[in-house]
């Protein structure tokens, strides 16, 4: 069941398409990472999701509701972090989670059990009594999300939950999303790669108001490519290598410090095999000494390089 | 730092290593001297009552051995309490704030004794019976109603490891962390729980029991000691005050107080204290539901109790805090049940008058609404919305007691409140003065004067000026905060909608400005009841409302400024500017007087209904026209649409 549905989605600010006809879904308890250079339009849709502002054209539901038409419920069933987390400075962390619960309706009944468990699930039990106009920005950054959760909504959308916090609160944090992505579906924006590698399931690159990618993780990850150096003549080797079984393409590319007679190989297999160890054999069977064999599974951050970049090279030309 | 890290296991390491910085104890140095050299003083003043004292036993009047001054009395007690007050509030080490807290405690309850010996003493026979009953029936409530009393033996039958970690590093720490009311309690419990396992009754029926006898017994037992006995002279202005700096003390040492159960205890007996009074004011008036011969005695007693146990509940929830708890939402039921009681008491003795025709050919009680009446129906109401603000779950309620506590958590609210008193303590002297030379001396009883004299108090240029000015200053930041730190995005992305968040914010400025605006009425109380001088004060309310109701426009046109700008400056610039257009009318009011321009012309008449000034002097003639209570209203409402529409244009902007 698709938790949050967007379909054709644009959003013009004056002249500038900060939204350009977005399609996405995003499925019940999955934790999507929602990535993009700066500037590319995330905050811009998130902020559309959450009914802030409305969009040009096109349409969003979320958690079934239409985002224009039934804009309330919509925001009952979210939770929201927004990339500043403003907060009121005056107030106490305790003192404002029991008014947002209030504002949020959380049935009082709950409410108190609520503010406790997220205080106690975001780590700011410690704090509960200072002023929030005193806390540092990692401690801001918990506050903010506690106040996410209090009224346990469905879907939770973080925009970049981690900015601004140090590596080991980073991975507190991170470690807090994915515990929460066992009973929320979790829309996530960042432009910090190896996070969403290790939290997210599923990511959507958006550049330029447009989606440029989307797919799971294990898809983009399944794709590697085999790097070797060898010394060795270059013709000849190629030659070799194509003729190995299962290989599909050979590219030469350069060597640091190739001076010497080495020379390198970018080699793609049928079904990303893995194929060092008959490369090896036939190399040595040549006499041919190696330099370096590895298997480089394709990162993101190669990805996302290459999707933003390649859009950018489109529209320059 | 590392001693705390090495007994940690491995995975809180990284928790301590990177919690928020820790709160060390270090004594307040600066605020421990300052608070000794204010008991030294308030010592000095004990000695020199005390030795006024053994003067006058010694050789009387005529005794020729020198003495001090009252003033210097009163000025080294008020200086050492102050001191002793702001020592109070920064040093927070265990023992100095248990010793302030059960000061405090033992001020309050002193307070709460004379006070309610004095209401005794002074109509002795039909209040008594009321009195107790209705006393032992409310604390009967309040503690059946307490949980806390309910669990107390488990509380206390636990060790007291819930200390706060900072009070075990605290520097003045001894052994006794476990403090001696709590052992004593923990005594009375296990004897209660004795006490029921042997006549096999309920829990709550015995304390109830045991909790109303003896406060009834200890009332009655000091009020009887102190008359019979000592014959001492029941003083309730110096009873008044020990409850209220008593009070003071114990909410701002309860701030330190961690301890779940000292601020149970606290919240537990201020809530008592605030059923004692309220069980006064109600004693009160049901004494003058049945004494129909005099005007009533509720003004002002009655009045001044049921201000002092909104107060007490006030407290209560400060200190009970969590709204969870079951007590604070009983405390606030019995807020509005007995408020409403109030009222229909209020109505009931109002309407006896015009119903005696009917009744009796010859029994004709006091006409009771316009006094004492008026008084009751305004404690119950504002008892009946404090405590339905305060137990509410609505939404609108809830930015409205954020928007109204958000002046209190800035010095915004102080500053206004203490501009406004002094400014208003300015213009009561200069009232007085002139009462003064009109009537050529105040002792004299018969004041010629031409009613209602209010009008010199309340048309003056500090008054019209108060009003002019402080509301834009109180709306300035509603929106304009919000945008400019981007809370607006976290608030309106809540399922809540923009009217609810105006409606809130608005209401939230305006019952701030009707507290602030309210100091102003409290000087003419002060010559009603303390120099006794009678006047024609009904205006007074008239002029109340009708203020209340011409704010509304000039707040309204605040807000809608400060949702379209994130500057705060530009939003009070404009607001001044908005506050000044509708003042125009009055100037060309004026402008048509001087020119001679008879009242007859309908643009004239047209101009003076809505010339603001002529509508605040109208006010304060004591007559209330719709019209202009409209002409403000539809004004607001005018602007606080257009504040809605700007936050939804947000949307397509």
């Amino acid at each position: 069941m698709a938790m949050i549905e967007v379909h054709e989605l644009t959003k013009y600010f004056g002249n500038v398409l900060a939204v350009d006809h977005v399609n996405f879904s995003v499925d019940k308890g999955e934790i999507v990472g929602f990535l993009g250079p700066n500037g590319a339009g995330k905050t811009t849709t998130m902020r559309i999701l959450t009914t802030y502002i409305s969009a040009t054209s096109g349409w969003a539901k979320v958690a079934g509701f239409d985002i224009v038409k039934q804009s309330r419920e919509v925001r009952q069933h979210l939770g929201y972090l927004p990339e500043q987390v403003p907060l009121y400075h005056e107030m106490r962390v305790e003192e404002y989670l029991h008014f947002r619960a209030r504002l949020k309706q959380v049935d009082r009944r709950l409410r108190h059990k609520r503010v406790e468990y997220v205080l106690e699930r975001c780590r700011i039990t410690p704090v509960r009594r200072r002023l929030v106009g005193t806390l540092s920005r990692g401690y801001r950054q918990r506050v903010g999300l506690a106040d996410a959760l209090v009224h346990d909504p469905p879907i939770l959308i973080l925009d970049e939950p981690t900015s601004g916090l140090d590596p080991a609160q980073q991975q507190e944090t991170l470690n807090l999303i994915r515990e929460l992505g066992q009973d929320h579906t979790v829309l996530l924006s960042t432009h910090i790669l190896p996070e969403v590698e290790e939290v997210c399931q599923r990511v959507i690159i958006i550049n330029q108001g447009r989606i440029a990618l989307q797919d799971r993780l294990s898809h983009l990850q399944r794709d590697s490519h085999i790097v070797l150096e060898v010394k060795a003549p270059a013709d000849q080797a190629r030659h070799l290598l194509q003729h190995i079984e299962g290989v599909r393409a050979v590219h030469p590319v350069p060597v640091e410090d190739g001076a010497d007679g080495i020379c390198g190989f970018h080699i793609e297999t049928l079904d990303n095999r893995d194929l060092r160890m008959a490369i090896s054999e036939r190399l040595l069977w040549q006499g041919w000494p190696i330099r370096r064999l590895d298997l480089r599974r394709r990162s993101l951050r190669d990805l996302f390089i290459q999707v933003t970049a390649g859009r950018a090279r489109a529209e320059a030309a | 730092m590392s001693k705390l890290a090495t007994k940690q296991s491995e995975t809180s390491l990284a928790e301590e290593a990177y919690g928020p910085s820790r709160i060390e104890e270090r004594p307040p140095e600066l605020a421990r001297s300052v608070g000794f050299f204010g008991l030294c003083l308030l010592a000095i003043s004990i000695v020199m009552l005390a030795w006024n004292a053994i003067r006058q036993a010694i050789g009387g009047d005529q005794s020729r051995l020198p003495f001090f001054n009252n003033t210097w009395i009163t000025f080294c007690s008020l200086t050492g309490v102050a001191l002793m007050y702001y020592h109070a509030a920064v040093d927070r080490a265990v023992e100095i704030r248990r010793t302030y807290s059960v000061l405090a405690w033992l001020a309050v309850g002193t307070g709460g004794l004379g006070l309610g010996f004095w209401a005794i003493y002074h109509w002795w026979g039909t209040t008594l019976a009321i009195l107790i009953s209705v006393i032992a029936g409310f604390i009967a409530v309040s503690v059946a109603t307490c949980p806390w009393v309910l669990s107390a033996a488990r509380n206390f039958s636990e060790p007291a490891s819930a200390e706060n970690l900072a009070e075990e590093a605290s520097p003045l720490l001894s052994t006794a962390s476990a403090p001696i009311p709590i052992t004593w309690l923990r005594g009375l419990a296990q004897f209660l729980r004795q006490w029921n396992s042997l006549i096999g009754t309920d829990v709550a029926v015995t304390r109830i029991t045991f909790g109303s006898v003896a406060w009834v017994a200890l009332t009655i037992i000091v009020a009887a000691l102190l008359t019979a006995r000592i014959g001492w002279k029941p003083m309730p202005g110096a009873s008044l005050i020990a409850l209220l700096v008593g009070l003071a003390f114990v909410l701002t040492v309860a701030k330190h107080e961690w301890h779940e159960a000292w601020r149970n205890t606290g919240a537990y007996l201020l809530a008592s204290v605030g059923y004692g009074a309220f069980a006064l004011s109600l004693a009160y008036v049901v004494r003058d539901l049945m004494v129909t011969t005099d005007a009533g005695i509720f003004t002002p007693a009655g009045f001044i109790a049921g201000i002092l146990s909104l107060v007490f509940f006030l407290a209560h929830i400060n200190l009970a805090g969590s709204d969870a708890d079951s007590s604070y939402y009983s405390a606030m039921l019995c807020l509005v049940a007995g408020s409403v009681l109030l009222a229909l008491l209020g109505l009931a003795r109002s309407l006896l008058a015009p119903l005696a025709f009917h009744i009796s050919d010859t029994w004709r009680p006091s006409p009771y609404f316009l006094t004492n009446g008026l008084l009751v129906l305004i404690l119950a109401i504002l008892q009946l919305t404090t405590g339905l603000v305060t137990v509410s779950n609505n939404q609108l309620v809830a930015i409205f007691r954020r928007e109204l506590l958000a002046y209190f958590y800035t010095p915004t609210a102080y500053l206004v409140l203490a501009g406004l008193a002094i400014i208003a303590g300015i213009q009561y002297l200069t009232w007085i003065a002139i009462l003064r030379t009109a009537a050529g001396d105040l002792t004299r009883q018969e004041v010629v004067f031409q009613e209602p004299v209010v009008q010199f108090y309340f048309y003056g240029l500090f008054p019209v000026f108060a009003l002019l000015a402080i509301p834009p200053f109180l709306t300035m930041r509603l929106f304009s905060e919000e945008k400019r730190t981007g809370t607006l995005e976290v608030l309106l992305v809540a399922p809540v909608s923009d009217v609810t968040v105006v409606l809130g914010k608005f209401l939230g400025a305006w019952a701030f400005f009707l507290v602030a605006w309210g100091l102003w009425f409290v000087f003419p109380l002060i010559f009603r009841f303390l120099l006794g001088q009678p006047f024609e004060y009904l205006p007074l309310l008239s002029f109340y409302v009708g203020t209340a109701f011409l704010v509304t426009s000039f707040i309204g046109l605040g807000v809608f400024f400060s949702a379209i700008t994130d500057n705060q400056v530009i939003a009070a610039v404009l607001s001044y500017a908005g506050v000044l257009a509708l003042f125009v009318p009055q100037l060309m009011h004026w402008q048509f007087t001087w020119a001679g321009r008879g009242t007859g012309e309908w643009l004239a008449q047209a101009v003076q209904q809505i010339a603001v000034l002529e509508q605040y002097r109208s006010f304060l003639d004591g007559q209330l026209y719709l019209q202009h209570l409209l002409y403000h209203l539809s004004i607001a409402a005018f602007f606080l649409f257009l504040t809605v529409r700007v936050l939804e244009s947000r949307k397509w902007k």
